[in-house]
């Protein structure tokens, strides 16, 4: 549609992967993203949406919990990059949709001794996070969403600005303990 | 020399050779040595020089207790002094070099103060220092300082790298000793998350110094069998090598793991130690006991050391401090050292018993009701004197005395909550007691429970305990079971000289008498005043003595002579393990604008501005100064266009049914009617009614607002607007999110920035100043469909627009306007230019809004609004708001060479420069290359009917006053026709 052409947070045309011992990092570019809170006493249907501290894997909309009220929707970024017109579409009820796209940058983090790294970043205790479970939590002074995905497998997403200072904190974490 | 004292036997690995050098000269110990148990294999027994005499001094301890041996560790950028060589794992290579010397160890020319000792006595330089005042900090301090000092630092940065993490657990452990290792098995078997942590490199503490068997097995073979087994539980987390150095709040607990300190220096990439935050349910403190040294004169020399160390020596290191060795106690815990020592060849010269009753120690010269009164020995212990039963004094010659006074548990973290120790008269010592640090139980010897068997059993039962588990405990070996009840004896007070008592800051049992003497009682005073237990060892071998001491000179018992605090660390750590990653350049995170890279590309000189980096100008080919660049770029907007990146300001989206009335109360002016496409300046107050932020407010739709605030304040105020929404009126329909990361937003100022728009804004939209007018806003599209937004606004004075992208479009959107503008001369400005642009136009930021200035001020006192309440509206009319007549105007120099400068206070001309002539401030100033004249804004006291006076604008700091002429704060286009234009 454009004639622009996005780059990635870490400001690269393709996305950024480093691999150490057995831990991928991956900056994920292919994600649309759009927050949805509730009107006042508004019920919203039209999607599942996630208790508190928990996130609900969807096709095409996956959505995680951020704040009371409040929720993310992770959509296909090729086929949902125009996130808040699909979302009105979907939605039933008084809502608030603000597309958020551009403010976050994910990094998917896998492999065995995940842990390992991330516990020397996020105060978090991850062995109580189930897959499925989200928190906010602040990561080298960065706030952060944190969704366990799986055993060995999370999402992170910092503000967009601050992509390079969180993946120099996640690179020098990896390099020094694995 | 070859290894002189070195035992058979032993936990060492004699097949592994290790070299190092120690003051220059080439020693060789064995792996699983530390340094003072290799320096002790060579006969090395002087290891150092006392703080302020420059005694020579030996080891004392064979653990983290340590007063004496402290090392300077390494060399160059990784030196580290004041390094306790009981604590230093040997590796190949090790350098170590003695401190707090002048000439070498044998010969330290400082030693002289050792003679002068009668002059320096405790608190000395309190009363010789006195006068004359001003010698204080020029002379004396600096000689005080050289000569009382303890290692150097190497005054280089430090090139090693330290992580910090987080550890959550069931049961935090703190000591790996037979109650720890019982504690642990327990909890482990039962799968709750266990952490045990041992600041050894070996795990079993006493178990691997002691001769006794648990069950069939020697204690180290139990403590290694159970280490495998706990290595074996995914829910154990060992952390040998690691000291618990803190108890916080909410049961949080510091540790500090040594990572690399064994090694010559850390493998490539990692780190040298990790400051762990361990959250823990329950902690369980099983840190031991520490023995207490007994004071006698002389009793300082190298050679002398606690009994119980001497056995860790001969056991676990298999060395012996000398080849005559004595032994002094008071309890039955010091003659098991005759014991193990005999056993292993060494000759015992005799054991000074100062118990008259006690039970003959079959086959060695057991002199009972004795006490040994002094020693001589320069560099190292060569004979003492004994005062027998009889009252016969008798010589003996050695070179190596173990002195046993009985054990002190180790309460130190059971206190860093305040909580204070009780005393127990059978064991002679304080004992964990009172208010303990949330979730902490304490086990073992640390508890008092000063046997084998008494520290397995309680660790265990512990364990059970704080995890609430039924059942019973695993069954325990049998073990050793002795009660330990010393005779306490404190001090010798036979003999005239100096007996020690604390080793690390050379305080005596003098010092403590003449503390007493005149009048420091308490024990804080007499911490203070002497300085004992404030070395780097907090006094863990010398503290109950010394209070011991002094209650016999009050005539009150030990407990009401009471304790002094203890605080974290428990042992010394070294700062960078504070500071983890937080150093340099990584000192914190940084924030990056959306055109960062193409700026970059372009030269830009960046600014920080909070966590962002901005570009402050972008320099080109030829200009050699800032001011060049900026001149530039501010002709080049003020002619024709220029592009800056706005993206930092907070953006903050409003939505919902009451999104209008929400603003309206939240700014001092009206919103309620703003209407949809159009923009508003607002002014936001604090609640006492002062100037907080201002900003723009675009209304999307009815139910939709787009909300800026200033960079600075962007946080602040969306907590702000969080707050009034959640607490203040939690009965409006609303919702707020930031966005100010989501959009890349650029201003586009210029006379030409319309045309240079209207080559990117997709056709449809009409952005002509018909259609599109100052203070429009709308969402439109560029560049062949993608979806933007286009807000109508001027900081700069001139036509101009901000125009908004998806942040990941924000490197291509500049990159497109700079090229589709290269017909107008456009240029990119950075954060000066937006200063001097917005000055020249009188536009107030952080320097104007610095939350000391009223709307009154800054000459907005009627937005604010009497027709509806909003916050700060009220407090905003209190005299003491109204009465204050600065106000907002503009200066410039008389002469145009001369430069105003921010922060100048004004004066009237001829009046002296002095704080009560002051009429007000310049708060911001720059030279404007559209005047020619360096100009400034700031408040004046009634300066809205003072234009055309002349002032003086003092800055007698740098001895620049100039005169300045009182104008409007609007340089440029006061009649705004440029930004309708």
């Amino acid at each position: 549609m454009d004639n622009l052409k996005a780059i990635t947070p870490l400001g690269s045309s393709t996305p950024r992967q480093d691999q150490v011992a057995g831990v991928t990092l991956v900056e994920n570019c292919d994600v649309a993203l759009a927050s949805v809170a509730q009107r006042m006493g508004a019920t919203i249907s039209g999607l599942d949406l996630p208790a508190v501290g928990k996130s609900l894997a969807g096709d095409p909309f996956s959505v995680f919990w951020t704040a009371p009220g409040q929720w993310m929707i992770e959509a296909p970024m090729n086929s949902h990059e125009d996130i808040v017109p699909a979302l009105l579409q979907h939605l039933d009820g008084a809502v608030s949709i603000t597309e958020q796209s551009g403010g976050w940058a994910r990094f998917d983090i896998s492999g065995e001794g995940t842990i390992p790294v991330l516990e020397r970043l996020v105060m978090l205790d991850l062995d109580a996070l189930q897959p499925g479970d989200t928190a906010r939590s602040t990561l080298d002074h960065i706030g952060v969403f944190l969704i366990r995905r799986g055993a060995q497998k999370f999402t992170l997403y910092a503000p967009r600005s601050s992509a390079a200072s969180l993946h120099h904190a996640l690179l020098q974490a990896m390099r020094a303990v694995l | 020399m070859s290894q002189v004292n070195r035992l058979s036997g032993g936990l060492v690995d004699r097949e592994t050779a290790l070299d190092f050098s120690f003051d220059g000269k080439r020693y060789q110990g064995v792996a699983g040595d530390t340094l003072a148990s290799a320096l002790l294999a060579n006969g090395v027994r002087l290891m150092g020089r006392s703080f302020k005499y420059h005694r020579p001094r030996g080891v004392l301890s064979a653990g983290s207790e340590e007063p004496n041996a402290l090392v300077e560790l390494r060399d160059g950028a990784r030196r580290e002094p004041n390094t306790r060589a009981t604590c230093v794992e040997l590796y190949d290579g090790l350098l170590a070099n003695s401190q707090n010397r002048i000439g070498s160890l044998r010969f330290d020319a400082m030693a002289v103060n050792d003679l002068l000792s009668p002059f320096l006595a405790a608190g000395f330089y309190y009363k010789t220092f006195m006068w004359p005042r001003a010698f204080w900090e020029k002379v004396y301090e600096p000689i005080i300082r050289n000569a009382a000092g303890l290692g150097r630092l190497s005054k280089q940065e430090d090139p090693d790298s330290y992580d910090k993490g987080f550890l959550h657990c069931d049961l935090l452990i703190v000591g790996a000793g037979p109650a720890g290792l019982a504690a642990a098995l327990t909890a482990g078997r039962s799968g709750k998350r266990v952490i045990l942590a041992d600041e050894d490199f070996r795990m079993g503490g006493r178990l691997n110094c002691e001769t006794f068997a648990l069950g069939d097995q020697s204690g180290a073979d139990w403590a290694a069998a159970t280490v495998a087994e706990l290595t074996g539980m995914d829910n154990v987390r060992l952390l040998p090598r690691t000291t618990v150095l803190g108890a916080f709040d909410h049961g949080i607990y510091a540790a500090v793991e040594r990572v690399s300190d064994h090694l010559t220096q850390p493998a490539a990439n990692r780190v040298r130690q990790t400051l762990w935050r361990i959250y823990a349910s329950r902690t369980l403190l099983t840190a031991g006991a520490t023995e207490r040294p007994v004071a006698f004169e002389n009793n300082d020399r190298p050679g002398i050391m606690l009994a119980g160390a001497m056995r860790s020596y001969a056991n676990r290191w298999a060395v012996t401090p000398g080849q005559k060795v004595a032994v002094f106690t008071n309890n039955d815990d010091g003659l098991r050292t005759a014991v193990d020592l005999a056993a292993k060849g060494v000759t015992i010269a005799a054991v000074i018993d100062s118990r008259k009753d006690a039970t003959p120690l079959e086959g060695f010269n057991h002199l009972r009701g004795a006490l040994v009164v002094n020693s001589r020995g320069r560099l190292g212990l060569r004979e003492i004197s004994v005062r027998l039963a009889d009252g016969s004094l008798h010589k003996i010659a050695c070179d190596a005395l173990g002195v046993s006074g009985g054990w002190n548990p180790n309460v130190q973290l059971t206190c860093h909550q305040r909580g204070r120790p009780v005393w127990d008269d059978t064991l002679a010592a304080f004992v964990p007691g009172g208010s303990l640090p949330t979730g902490m139980s304490v086990a073992g010897a640390a508890m008092g429970d000063m046997t084998t068997t008494g520290a397995l059993v309680s660790g265990a039962r512990a364990a059970m305990e704080a995890l609430e588990l039924s059942g019973s405990a695993p069954d325990m070996p049998q073990a050793e079971d002795a009660p330990c009840s010393p005779t306490p004896l404190w001090f010798v007070s036979e003999g005239k000289g100096r007996a020690w008592v604390d080793l690390q800051n050379d305080v005596t049992v003098k010092d403590v008498k003449l503390s007493h003497q005149e009048g420091f009682v308490s024990v804080e005073h007499l911490k203070r005043y002497t300085t004992l237990g404030m070395a780097t060892d907090q006094g863990k071998t010398s503290n109950v003595t010394a209070l011991a001491v002094m209650a016999e000179l009050t005539g009150k018992t030990i407990p009401e002579t009471g304790t002094t605090i203890f605080r974290p660390p428990y042992t010394p750590v070294a700062i960078g393990a504070f500071a983890g990653r937080s150093s340099g350049k990584d000192f914190r995170p940084t924030r990056l604008t959306p055109s960062h890279k193409w700026a970059g590309e372009q030269g830009a000189e960046f600014v920080e501005v909070g966590a962002w980096l901005r570009a402050q100008w972008f320099p080109k080919a030829g200009e050699s100064s800032w001011r060049q660049s900026v001149d530039r770029e501010v002709l080049a907007v003020r002619k024709s266009v220029g592009v800056c990146d706005v993206t930092t300001l907070g953006k903050i989206d409003v939505q919902g049914a009451d999104a209008a009335t929400f603003l309206n109360r939240i700014y001092c002016n009206g919103f309620a009617k703003l209407a949809v496409g159009k923009v508003r300046y607002g002014l936001m107050l604090r609640e006492d009614g002062m100037a907080m932020d201002d900003g723009t407010a675009a209304r999307m739709a009815e139910d939709h607002f787009v909300v800026t605030t200033t960079t600075a304040n962007a946080v602040g105020i969306s907590r702000h607007m969080e707050f009034a929404r959640q607490c203040l009126w939690p009965d409006l329909d609303v919702t707020l999110i930031s966005t100010t990361e989501a959009w890349a937003q650029y201003a586009v100022a210029g006379p030409n920035a319309r045309k240079l728009l209207q080559k990117i804004v997709d056709p449809e939209f009409d952005i002509s100043n018909e259609a599109f007018p100052f203070m429009g806003c709308g969402e439109i599209t560029v560049c062949g469909g993608l979806r933007a937004r286009l807000f109508r606004i001027s900081f700069s004075g001139e036509l101009a627009f901000e125009l908004a992208v998806p942040t990941q479009y924000g490197d291509a959107l500049i990159r497109r306007l700079m090229a589709e503008g290269e017909e107008f001369d456009v240029v990119a400005y950075g954060t000066e230019t937006l200063g001097v642009l917005r000055i020249e136009k009188g536009h107030a930021a952080g320097n104007e809004l610095n939350g000391q200035t009223s709307a009154l001020n800054l000459g907005m006192g009627r937005m604010v609004s009497k027709k509806k309440d909003s916050i700060g509206s009220i407090l905003s009319e209190r005299e003491g708001m109204t009465a204050d007549r600065h106000r907002f105007v503009g200066f410039k120099a008389v002469n145009a060479g001369d430069a105003v400068v921010a922060g100048a206070h004004l004066m009237n001309k001829g009046s002296v420069e002095n704080a009560a002539n002051d009429q007000g401030w310049v708060s911001s100033a720059a030279y404007s290359p559209v005047l020619g004249s360096s100009i400034g804004i700031g408040f004046l006291v009634d300066g809205d009917t003072r234009l055309g006076e002349i002032m003086v604008a003092a800055n007698p700091l740098e001895g620049s006053s100039v005169n300045v002429e009182v104008v409007s704060a609007h340089f440029v286009d006061p009649d705004g026709e440029r930004l309708r234009g």
